[in-house]
């Protein structure tokens, strides 16, 4: 599964990151390792990109109780693999 | 400030737009000497009932996108609450004479919407600081950014 382990370490590193005031920040992360926190997502997006062309990574707001996205049109399904 | 005016289709907000991958990343790709995939041209619907947009799985594989993150996403009739969806980010143009609608990363989810006739479902998010007009009466709508 795509990202798998890539949130796996979010879970694991999210209650330093909260202890260390980075709630709302983005955090990029590559597998078992987090490569830093950027304010914005297109600035975290941009150093993966440039670290990792190609290839996956995870960029994650740092959130205590995450939001859901609502999507209001009826009949919408997420795409199974 | 840059608009388009289209006739409404069955009701719906329609309109042509050009999907990328990510700008970052086509710059990324082209730094290592790495092909980007073909932009694409389809029709997209705007739908103000999410704040996310939606794309269709072809256009996933067509763009050769992977997921950056996941997110939970809530629908009418959707999947249980806590299911995680994978979130993609793609560069979305809206062609204009009087200047191009660009955006070079939105996010998107990756979901079933061959129903709805379109591959692309442009969320509120993806339109921030524009302003749409629907005229249901005139069967008209309007964007303008």
């Amino acid at each position: 599964m795509a990202l798998e382990q890539e949130m796996a370490t979010y879970r694991r590193e999210l209650p330093q990151l909260l202890a260390q005031g980075r709630e709302g920040q983005f955090v990029l992360i590559k597998m078992d390792q987090v490569i830093g926190t950027w304010a914005v997502d297109t600035e975290a997006l941009a150093e993966g990109d440039r670290r990792f062309p190609g290839q996956p990574f995870l960029v994650k707001q740092i959130q205590r109780q995450e939001k859901p996205l609502p999507i209001l049109m009826s009949g919408i399904h997420p795409c199974r693999p | 400030m840059p608009a388009i005016t289209q006739a409404l289709i069955d009701g719906h907000a329609r309109l042509r737009v050009k999907l990328d991958v990510r700008d970052s990343l086509r710059t990324a790709l082209a730094t290592s000497g790495m092909s980007a995939p073909t932009p694409l041209e389809e029709e997209a619907m705007i739908d103000t009932g999410a704040s996310i947009t939606c794309i269709d799985r072809e256009v996933v594989q067509r763009l050769g996108l992977l997921p950056v993150t996941k997110e939970e996403v809530r629908t009418p009739n959707g999947p249980p609450a806590g299911e995680q969806w994978d979130v993609y980010y793609l560069s979305l143009r809206i062609e204009n004479a009087a200047g191009d609608f660009w955006r070079p990363a939105i996010r998107a989810v990756e979901a079933a919407i061959a129903h709805t006739g379109v591959k692309v479902l442009l969320g509120s998010e993806a339109l921030e600081n524009c302003v749409f007009l629907y005229d249901r009466r005139g069967h008209v709508f309007s964007l303008e950014w």
